[in-house]
């Protein structure tokens, strides 16, 4: 079953019509509800806490010069998270940290299928390792385990094969269990 | 140390879910709201209003100088005053003609249709309205000298006030993001 997204908000239509209108506190009303989502996934994707800020700003600058585009044939949560997830990743591009990946080989990599090690139920240890991961790899980690991207859709958002997702997908867990220190399962 | 009382999460997205959500700074949605621009007036009440001061100023302005108390403009002999306005007037009228030329190619500069959002063309699009009604005010044949330059005056500041729109959003387009998104849930 796919993780339910932090973004799962459901916004009333009249209050993402009034903010449409250019009304500033229904923005703000919006905004209030969005802002640690959007942080929180900034934050996951890029490791710091001052470009999740500026991610912040420019994902709800871009959405409030945006708002009126909002067909509503979608839900609003889903069009808000792609602008913050693009502007995350463009960060990324802009820095140059998108080309920090573990670097896998051709050969098809065993999926990573065993439960995660006890170690990874404590919030600070399970954080300080997902830090320590390279920032292509954490990426795609957080858009698969923590948003419910598909590797289809994570391989559109980075412009790569959904093989390299599930390459990436699968050595950032099996490097998150190296660094909980906690042995791997044996494969069947 | 992990709390062995901690249930092991099932499985790697239980793991990640249950990470607590990060606050972003305090004064984020202040440091936001100072960077929104401000909410642009109905677009019906911006148009009228721009064509209703041109027309003010071609209707006022010579009822004042007609009706104005003696002594309140003051009367030096007609062919000085006629030399004097109408010189100061020439010169004002160029000064204004030759910062319109700059400003409309700056303009001509700016433009890019492919940055352009939805709320920045309305804007534009509003002040190209009333400019262009400017424009058909002075079409207006035999102009009086001094309504001539109110009404230059009004479409240089008209003229300023697009390229700030424009090139306002041009920056934010070159220093932001594509405008596709994958429409991707």
């Amino acid at each position: 079953m796919p993780p339910s997204s932090r973004f799962a908000i459901d916004v009333p239509r009249n209050l993402i019509a009034q903010a449409s209108n250019g009304e500033r506190e229904a923005f703000e009303q919006i905004y209030r509800l969005f802002e640690k989502p959007v942080f929180t996934l900034a934050l996951r994707i890029c490791g710091s806490r001052d470009e999740a800020d500026e991610v912040l700003q420019d994902t709800m600058l871009k959405l409030f010069q945006r708002m009126h585009e909002f067909r509503g044939d979608s839900p609003f949560w889903g069009w808000l998270r792609q602008i913050a997830v693009n502007e995350a990743l463009m960060r990324l591009r802009r820095t140059r940290h998108l080309v920090e990946e573990i670097a896998v080989d051709e050969e098809h990599l065993p999926a990573d299928s065993g439960p995660p090690p006890h170690a990874a139920a404590d919030a600070a240890l399970l954080q300080r390792a997902l830090d320590a991961l390279p920032a292509t790899t954490r990426a795609v980690l957080w858009l698969y385990h923590g948003e419910g991207y598909t590797h289809e859709q994570i391989a559109a958002l980075m412009q790569r094969t959904p093989s390299f997702s599930k390459s990436q997908l699968s050595r950032g867990t099996r490097r998150l269990r190296v660094l909980l220190q906690i042995e791997e399962p044996a494969h069947a | 140390m992990p709390d062995p009382r901690q249930t092991s999460p099932r499985d790697w997205s239980d793991a990640i879910a249950a990470l607590p959500p990060a606050a972003p700074p305090s004064d984020s949605w202040e440091r936001l709201n100072a960077r929104l621009p401000r909410k642009p007036q109905p677009r019906r009440k911006r148009v009228w209003l721009a064509i209703a001061a041109s027309l003010l100023a071609i209707a006022v302005l010579p009822w004042i100088y007609m009706h104005a108390p003696s002594g309140a403009i003051p009367s030096p002999p007609p062919s000085a005053v006629a030399t004097t306005d109408s010189t100061n007037a020439d010169t004002q009228l160029q000064a204004l003609h030759t910062e319109s030329a700059r400003l409309e190619a700056v303009l001509a500069q700016l433009q890019d249709d492919r940055m352009a959002d939805g709320q920045s063309m309305a804007l534009s699009t509003d002040i190209r309205a009333h400019i262009a009604g400017i424009d058909t005010l002075l079409s207006q044949p035999a102009l009086d000298d001094a309504v001539q330059v109110q009404l230059w005056q009004h479409r240089v500041d008209a003229l300023r006030q697009l390229a700030g729109v424009e090139g306002s959003y041009r920056w934010m387009a070159v220093n932001g993001a594509p405008s596709s998104e994958a429409q991707v849930y």
